[in-house]
């Protein structure tokens, strides 16, 4: 191939590759300039790009209100706590699950297998059910009765632990699979207990499959609005994306009347976090799944 | 191996720690209001009545639908700020029932919630009555007469039933009325007079029957070259449009059945989606069937919009009409040829109390504040009849409002209905009769019989 | 201390192992099913039952959900367009996922930003970019109607038509998660040992060559994930339709999901969204089971 072709078909590339990125980020930049538009302004555009008559930036306020910090507040402590939680699980397990020998092994592979098949919505009401008849939560005795459980109890937003984190037991596991055991048994001869093991040779070795879990439970955990929005009534005790999603269901109304800047403002406020989180994380989400090679 | 077992032990100790925790926290929390509740009692223990203890007795109501909470307060005075308006009187009303419960009721502590609407609201409340923790208050629309007819609400008091109109109560199946609507409106035609005039018809003489619409409605259209349209009956697929169907299947003298029968086989039902499907001609493609609401209404209300003539809505069409600034009119919904009047209630807020909630008579009591004769004026100024037989029986309260005329004129012609209730799979018969016999008879060609077959068989099943 | 020691030495290296899997994994295991499977118990026995969760306790009516579900051809013409459905997302996103795979795999300074830009759609929620689908999928004043119209074509009435939904469904869900796929295509791409495809090139073999023999075998592992969890995904997919086209035109892009979903918390009729989801369980299941021992085999062949 001559140079000026190379050339060329770089040049290709680049715009080729810049369209498809425009592609990608269009409905970002739409609800961007959407959001900047008053709501009639808005109803009458109609264009590909909705770019505003009268700048309006109420829109992207909402969210930053006395109402709004609360819920803003307990989105992020929600999201390290199960950010936590499920790396703890996802190491521990699957760090079992890889190295030792036991029987039954076979057995919770399965159920791992398996609880990744089912589908959600079928927990959906009877875990509803329970959450309310849970003992010794909320005022109810240990029958059960008597109180109104984890239903509008913030712990709600804590407790519960399914098993979409076994995930990335499962995950971790295969990373464990890829690593050679020579690392391991040194460190045993050494004298390093079960902990050290861990924490000082398999650890810093499985950063970024580590990155991934912590990555995908992040933004999972942000983005999850319906958690609140089924158990929690007041906005102080919610999240962001739940708040968000009350709104959204509340402009619903009998007339047909959608404000669809505002709905746009409140968008742009709310990815702005999982953004952030992708971006501080990506180099290593990226970088994880290459190193894995996730072998079947 | 011990460190092991030793760690799995904290873990499991830090939560039930956080669990024990949060139990410590309620105890604290009913402690606190035993506190309150004991300040309150010596403070009042001057005149130790037996009513003035009952009075002092907080008493916590969760009640959506029937005042606002601060965050919903906030917003409207927000948004009246950023529009340079008033409170809208439709917000009003919450604003006022808010402070009369807090001004006449002071031990009830309320939490207003704000649950959203139609399906969303249906689900909170029913996940809640499932696992026996149902608000003091239920609300809701279409959904009210499957609540009504499980049995599971209280009986209203009689006083209650007294004041309002028949039109908006709810019956549970042994014939008492355990709902009542504390507003609605039922359906009438709005039209544009200045698109009439544009097209050469008389904008003081609206259309009286099917015929007489149809032909106005081809009229605009015709004259209008594309960009002018005279409009129709919209087949939303969803409540949206069978609600509006409704009242024209009611003129002809059917509906689509009820209880455990559907009849969509009735000739007279069919031609009625003849007509439907012909008037639809007079949306612009797409408008009258389209799943979001807001762009018909925007066609035709917006200030520099206004390019559709005629409009099936309920009678809060008029606000957006005079704000506008629109040359407009409204009258009853035309008949077809030997057809009866028939109507449908829409937009109507019900509210009922469950068997299962304590303190019925205090919930009762929030019933009584929405029924407030004062409070409910905020409804005529809206344009939505009220509940109220005072205002029903006469209009010396809106001796301008035509708009309301009309629908208490509709109202007093006899009792009108809300959509009719399946006993079985409510929520997906009506699915299918909005989606696959609604919309389908106006987005396609197909034959309305073989529509109308294919509906009846899916609907049968879900029935039987 | 002691003891304990002596006794840890005096059991075999195999029995240590397992005494302490157990205590790492069944305490968790424990807790996990106490939120997950616990529920779904009572959901496979509400398929079981009728329940309107309104009134009194569900009532056992034994496989009367099931004898609708094949008793009507409606249910199984909506597990049927579930399959087909979520298999054309499924082949759209694997297809062009590679496409974009081998795209990103040139060198140059811009590839980073290329590759950022086509994850972002997937960070965040479906509910909040499905927004800007609506307003431009408007069929009167929407923005591609609008963009139609100034440059002089017909405009689009999009939900009249089964084929135009199906199209923007797929659009919306190639867009939502090309990017994630992409980047794993890459990820495997790059895995594959440089020095096969310079002892290729030694040998003469054409670049086509180089990706029959080096490039495909190389990523068999890589497809098979991609495949496996995507076929759960779609197969459970239900969220985008309800954004995208509630079901319409007239119910003709419905799916099994979607149906569940309504059964379950529209229509409340618990019972039969319990023996429905038990069904498409069930086939999902099946399927994964079988392309898990398609996996498992390739393993066994290396």
């Amino acid at each position: 191939m001559s140079k000026a072709m190379r050339t060329t078909l770089k040049i290709v590339w680049v715009i080729g590759m810049m369209i498809l990125v425009l592609f990608m980020l269009y409905p970002f930049i739409y609800s961007f300039l959407g959001a900047l538009n008053t709501k009639t302004d808005f109803s009458n555009l109609g264009t590909l790009l909705p770019i505003p008559k009268k700048l309006v930036f109420r829109n992207f306020l909402y969210a930053f209100t006395k109402t709004g910090i609360p819920p803003l507040l307990n989105t992020f402590y929600r999201t390290s706590w199960y950010t936590f939680w499920n790396v703890l699980v996802a190491v521990l397990l699957g760090y079992v699950m890889a190295r030792y020998e036991f029987k039954g092994k076979k057995l919770f592979l399965v159920f791992i297998i398996c609880s990744q098949v089912v589908p959600s919505v079928l927990t959906m009401i009877p875990s509803f059910v329970m959450m309310s008849k849970i003992p010794f939560l909320g005022g109810n005795n240990w029958m059960g009765m008597g109180g109104h459980g984890l239903i509008n109890n913030p712990l709600v937003l804590y407790l519960p632990f399914g098993w979409g984190a076994l995930l990335w037991v499962f995950l971790f596991m295969q990373s464990m699979k890829s690593l050679p055991k020579d690392f391991e048994e040194a460190a045993e001869i050494d004298g390093c207990n079960f902990r050290l093991t861990l924490t000082k040779v398999i650890l810093p070795m499985q950063k970024p499959i580590l990155a991934v879990i912590a990555a995908n439970t992040a933004l999972g955990t942000w983005n999850d609005w319906f958690t609140p929005f089924m158990y929690i009534n007041r906005i102080k005790d919610s999240t962001l994306p739940a708040y968000i999603g009350m709104l959204a269901t509340s402009l619903q109304e009998m007339s047909g009347d959608r404000d669809f800047p505002k709905l746009f403002g409140l968008s742009c406020v709310s990815i702005i976090p999982p953004l952030l989180i992708f971006l501080f994380f990506q180099k290593y989400i990226i970088q994880g799944i290459a190193s894995t090679g996730i072998k079947g | 191996m011990k460190k092991l077992i030793a760690m799995v032990l904290a873990c499991i100790m830090v939560l039930t720690m956080t669990a024990c925790g949060a139990q410590k926290d309620d105890v604290a929390e009913t402690d606190k209001t035993t506190e309150t509740t004991k300040e309150t009692t010596t403070e009042t223990a001057v005149e130790p009545t037996k009513e003035a203890e009952k009075s002092t007795e907080i008493i916590h109501l969760v009640a959506p639908k029937t005042g606002f909470t601060e965050e919903q307060m906030q917003l409207e005075k927000d948004n009246a700020a950023a529009n340079n308006t008033k409170i809208g009187p439709g917000a009003q009303f919450y604003f006022d029932v808010t402070a009369k419960i807090a001004e006449q009721y002071p031990n009830y502590e309320m939490e207003y919630v704000d649950w959203g609407w139609a399906e969303t609201l249906d689900q909170k409340q029913r996940s809640l009555i499932l696992s026996g923790n149902a608000p003091s208050i239920v609300a809701g629309e279409t959904f009210m007469p499957v609540y009504a007819s499980s049995g599971m609400l209280e009986p209203l008091p009689q006083d209650i039933v007294d004041m309002v109109n028949p039109s908006f109560l709810i019956y549970d199946p042994e014939g008492r009325p355990v709902s009542v609507a504390y507003k609605s409106s039922v359906f009438l035609l709005f039209y544009n007079k200045t698109l009439l005039k544009n097209a050469g018809l008389d904008p003081e003489n609206p259309p009286k029957t099917w015929d007489e619409w149809k032909q106005m409605s081809d009229a605009v259209t015709a004259s209008g070259n594309g960009e002018i349209f005279g409009g129709g009956v919209p087949s939303f697929p969803h409540a949206g449009g069978s609600l509006r169907a409704t009242p024209f299947f009611r003129q002809m003298g059917v509906d689509f059945g009820g209880g455990s029968t559907i009849n969509l086989t009735d000739p007279k039902l069919q031609e009625t989606l003849q007509y439907i499907r012909d008037m639809n001609a007079n949306f612009p493609a797409g408008l009258g069937n389209n799943s979001d609401e807001g762009p018909l209404w925007s066609e035709f209300q917006d200030k520099d919009k206004g390019t559709i003539a005629f409009a099936v809505n309920g009678s809060w069409q008029k606000g957006a009409m005079i704000d506008n600034g629109h040359d407009w009119g409204v009258t009853a919904l035309p008949l077809p040829e030997g057809g009866v009047v028939g109507n449908c209630m829409v937009g109507a807020v019900y509210v009922g109390v469950p068997i299962t909630a304590e303190h019925k008579e205090d919930c009762f009591n929030i019933i009584r504040v929405l029924l407030d004769t004062e409070i409910q004026k905020n409804w005529l100024k809206e344009g939505t009849p009220s509940a109220l037989n005072i205002y029903i029986d006469s209009s010396a309260e809106y001796p301008e409002d035509i708009t309301l005329q009309a629908a208490a004129d509709a109202l007093k012609s006899g009792t009108i209905k809300g959509l009719t209730t399946f006993n079985k799979n409510d929520a997906q018969v009506w699915e299918i009769i909005n989606t696959k016999v609604l919309a389908r008879t106006t987005m396609t060609n197909d034959p309305i019989d073989t529509i109308c077959n294919e509906a009846q068989a899916e609907i049968e099943n879900l029935l039987k | 201390m002691e003891v304990v020691g002596r006794q840890e030495r005096i059991l075999t290296r195999k029995q240590r192992q397992s005494r302490r899997a157990y205590a790492v994994i069944l305490p968790f295991f424990f807790y996990i099913s106490i939120w997950s499977l616990l529920p779904l118990v009572i959901g496979l026995l509400l398929g079981f039952t009728e329940f309107n969760a309104l009134n009194g306790l569900p009532k056992w009516v034994g496989l009367d959900n099931f004898k609708t579900f094949f008793g009507s051809k409606d249910y199984i013409i909506l597990l049927v367009r579930q399959v087909w459905m979520g298999g054309l997302c499924l082949i759209a996103n694997v297809v062009l996922s590679f496409l974009l795979a081998l795209a990103l795999n040139i060198k140059h300074p811009l590839r980073g930003f290329f590759r950022t830009s086509v994850y972002i759609p997937n960070i965040a929620a479906a509910a909040i970019t499905s927004g800007v689908f609506i307003a431009l999928l408007n069929p009167f004043n929407g923005g591609l109607n609008m963009f139609f119209k100034s440059i002089g074509m017909e405009p689009i009435i999009w939900n009249y038509s089964q084929f135009w939904m199906v199209f923007w469904i797929m659009i919306f869900f190639v867009w939502r998660s090309v990017g994630p796929a992409a980047i794993i295509w890459l990820g495997g791409l790059q895995s594959i040992d440089a020095s096969l495809y310079e002892a290729a090139n030694v040998d003469g073999a054409s670049k086509l060559q180089q990706v029959r023999y080096i490039t495909i075998p190389g990523l068999r592992f890589i497809s098979a994930y991609i495949l496996l969890t995507g076929l759960i995904g779609v197969m459970q997919m239900f969220d985008v339709v309800m954004l995208i086209s509630h079901g319409n035109p007239y119910g003709k892009t419905d799916v099994l999901m979607y149906r569940i979903y309504r059964d379950g918390v529209v229509s409340f009729n618990m019972g039969m969204a319990g023996a429905a989801s038990t069904i498409l369980g069930l086939v999902t299941v099946l399927i994964a089971f079988l392309a898990f021992k398609i996996i498992s085999k390739g393993d066994k062949n290396e």
